[in-house]
């Protein structure tokens, strides 16, 4: 879901407090904390994972190099849509997706210093 | 204290009884030592003892009373064939493509193919369709609200949150973890295995092998030597790649082949389609090849980084693709079966409320989850009965009492009207598959809108005149067009919003209830369905063309054309006059204008601030 996706890397840059990341950061993140601690599974691979960054390129909200995303102002646009959706007040499973994501980045992210294990 | 009026608690009870005594209390089957099935297409498929107890469980066989095409055929009269056939089809083509490619992949170092993983993967492949409920792809559209009741009873994070697009396997995992019967026959099962793998570590490959998630891996993989657990993820995504394909990966996709081809042979679509029967001949013959293990050339092996990944040629991947399009346009898709489903997918909503507020005061969450899941899992012609028992009930009682607030009790009850619209669900779609919808001129906001005039049906013994009014994707798209493109919103506004957030919850999404309330100030009964399909397209498109405007965004709803993403019907005892109709439907485009202009001024707002 290339919308959460940018809402994932816009807070994870936040918590960093750095608007560089490394693809296999986010991965780490999405395939062992998300999926294994948090049980939430917004992707299948890491190539569909990577297409969806590709698309945040053309779109301009980030840079991609193959390896590292720059992560952009205009990230924070879509990061804003997904935080501010009305799906909020509608859905328990929407609050409960953004919980957890939210849960994930504030207790595994340390500033300039999530590594892959 | 029990509810004053006990029966939606029995219905409550004998979902939990349904689910507690045919599937989940500890059974011994003794199957004999093997058995040859026939099925169409394919011929025999033989199956032997171990597997036999997986395949003969009840809630395996369950499957035999689902139908592969849900409703489908009451016009196309031979689509009765049911997920159980084609479970068993896509069981012998997972093993047979194995087979195929197992000379090949000796060559291959650290990967070992033995018995035991032919047998991991004819049981994942049989279990691929384990949880799909009855009514066809209908029920996806309640995925949202299933997932939210989950969460809403069981707190914390005791369960998967999967992307909403996965109803049946969401289902699927969880009986693969929880169903007593099910996990009593896969433990018994890892102890006839020649390696050791632990039944929690067994249990999980199979899991991720039908979920198709390529970057995850079990967590139960220290329970075995290190030197075999790189060998192990290998195979699990080799056997993604036979049994799926995996977003982003690729496959072969032995459940696709089989429905392409079952689906085929059982709506005879060549006979109505003469164009692919060349095409058709062709997969069919190369199925008939990959089952008789002639020809290895078929699938070619691809290496990439530490992974092994099975694939179709080029040109027998793209015959099945222009196949799968014609028969998603000839028999998946169309007017009928997206009105029938939006009729079943309101139903259903409202019955999983009922069921879901019921069970909140009458058991406790873990219970709640069992009778949910016995609703979802029950047969067709039995969830028909439970759904239509349920609104019934729902319909004579006030509901505050089991916690269900104002608007939602009024949505339940009216839904519970549409009953009525099932009972005469052959009339309805004969005649829409018969009719050219007729083109209302709505000067007021410039737009033409399609609609069905007159279907005439009997409703407890009167005569009603309905009208179905159709707002299609290409009023959605010039709707959202309106207001959108003066305002310079990203594209991302228009997928979150207007695709994504109706594909997750088409009902809630649209304040049904609201509409109708407003529009029976008419004095006429008036319903609302939303036709999850739409939006489920919407974001298919979506993620195939990643369009990078906003203008681009909505041009690809505009492309979906005459596909309905809401249908309202408009009942009345005499027939009712193009004027009356005109009105509703201009009521309705400015209803949902409103609403398209305030879930998107929400986060303008927001953005603002």
């Amino acid at each position: 879901m290339w919308t959460f996706t940018a809402y994932i890397l816009w807070k994870l840059s936040k918590a960093k407090g750095s608007n560089r990341i490394e693809f296999p950061e986010l991965t780490h993140f999405i395939f062992d904390i998300l999926w294994k601690e948090y049980k939430i599974v917004l992707n299948d691979s890491s190539k569909e994972l990577e297409r969806e960054i590709e698309y945040l390129k053309e779109l301009g909200a980030v840079n991609y190099d193959g390896y590292e995303i720059e992560v952009k102002e205009k990230l924070g646009e879509i990061a804003q849509i997904v935080e501010q959706s009305s799906l909020k007040d509608q859905l328990t499973l929407y609050r409960e997706y953004l919980g957890r994501i939210n849960q994930a980045i504030d207790t595994k992210i340390k500033p300039k210093s999530i590594t892959p294990s | 204290m029990g509810s004053p009026f006990g029966s939606l608690e029995t219905i409550y009870y004998e979902l939990l009884h349904s689910y507690e005594s045919q599937y989940n209390r500890p059974l011994s089957i003794l199957p004999p030592d093997k058995v040859d099935f026939f099925i169409p297409i394919f011929g025999k498929v033989e199956v032997e003892s171990p597997l036999l107890k997986i395949i003969l469980l009840p809630l395996l066989q369950r499957l035999i009373e689902i139908k592969q095409l849900a409703h489908t055929y009451l016009y196309l009269a031979g689509a009765t064939h049911s997920r159980y056939e084609h479970s068993l089809g896509v069981m012998k083509l997972s093993s047979a493509l194995l087979k195929l490619i197992s000379e090949r992949l000796k060559g291959i170092k650290g990967l070992n193919i033995n018995e035991d993983d032919e047998l991991i993967l004819s049981i994942a492949a049989v279990l691929h369709d384990l949880g799909h409920s009855g009514w066809g792809h209908a029920l996806d559209s309640i995925m949202g609200k299933f997932l939210s009741y989950c969460q809403e009873a069981l707190g914390g994070r005791q369960f998967y949150l999967f992307d909403i697009r996965k109803l049946d396997i969401a289902i699927t995992l969880y009986l693969i973890e929880k169903n007593e019967q099910l996990k009593q026959a896969l433990d018994a099962l890892a102890e006839t295995l020649k390696r050791r793998i632990p039944p929690a570590l067994l249990r999980e490959i199979i899991s991720i092998i039908i979920a198709e998630e390529w970057d995850v891996t079990p967590s139960n993989i220290g329970e075995i030597e290190k030197t075999e657990q790189d060998q192990l993820i290998k195979k699990i995504r080799l056997f993604q790649t036979i049994l799926g394909a995996p977003k982003g990966i690729g496959g072969i996709n032995a459940d696709r082949l089989d429905w392409l081809v079952r689906d085929a042979h059982h709506t005879q679509v060549e006979v109505y389609v003469p164009r692919i029967k060349k095409d058709l001949e062709s997969l069919r013959e190369t199925l008939d090849k990959i089952l008789k293990g002639t020809d290895q050339s078929l699938v070619e092996i691809q290496k990439e980084n530490k992974n092994i990944i099975a694939k179709l040629s080029e040109e027998i991947t793209t015959k099945i693709n222009s196949l799968r399009r014609t028969l998603y346009r000839e028999v998946y898709e169309g007017l009928p079966r997206a009105f029938m489903d939006s009729l079943l997918t309101r139903l259903s909503y409202a019955a999983l409320e009922v069921l879901y507020h019921v069970g909140k005061i009458s058991t406790g969450p873990e219970v709640l989850l069992r009778v949910l899941v016995s609703y979802l899992l029950q047969p067709d012609a039995k969830l028909r009965e439970y759904t239509l028992n349920i609104l019934r009930y729902a319909r004579d009682i006030g509901l505050s009492w089991y916690g269900i607030e104002e608007l939602e009790e009024k949505f339940i009850k009216r839904t519970s009207n549409l009953i009525d619209y099932l009972n005469n669900i052959h009339i309805i779609i004969h005649r829409l598959r018969t009719t050219k919808p007729m083109q209302l001129l709505l000067e007021l906001f410039n737009l033409t809108i399609p609609y069905v005039d007159d279907i005439i049906i009997t409703i407890r013994g009167t005569t009603k005149h309905i009208n179905i009014i159709l707002i299609d994707c290409n009023i959605y798209a010039e709707l959202i067009k309106r207001y959108a493109t003066e305002r310079h919103l990203h594209p991302a506004h228009i997928y979150h919003e207007l695709i994504w957030r109706p594909r997750m919850d088409p009902i809630g999404s649209f304040k049904t209830i609201q509409l109708e309330t407003q529009l029976r100030q008419y004095g006429e009964d008036v319903y609302l369905l939303t036709n999850y399909y739409a939006f489920r397209k919407m974001d298919d498109t979506y993620q195939e063309q990643k369009p990078k405007t906003t203008k681009d965004a909505i041009k690809l709803i505009k492309d979906l054309k005459q596909e309905p993403i809401i249908f309202i019907i408009h009942e009345s005892e005499i027939k009712p006059t193009t004027k009356r109709t005109k009105t509703i439907a201009e009521h309705a485009i400015r209803y949902l204008s409103t609403t398209i202009k305030d879930t998107l001024t929400r986060h303008l707002r927001h953005h603002l601030t």
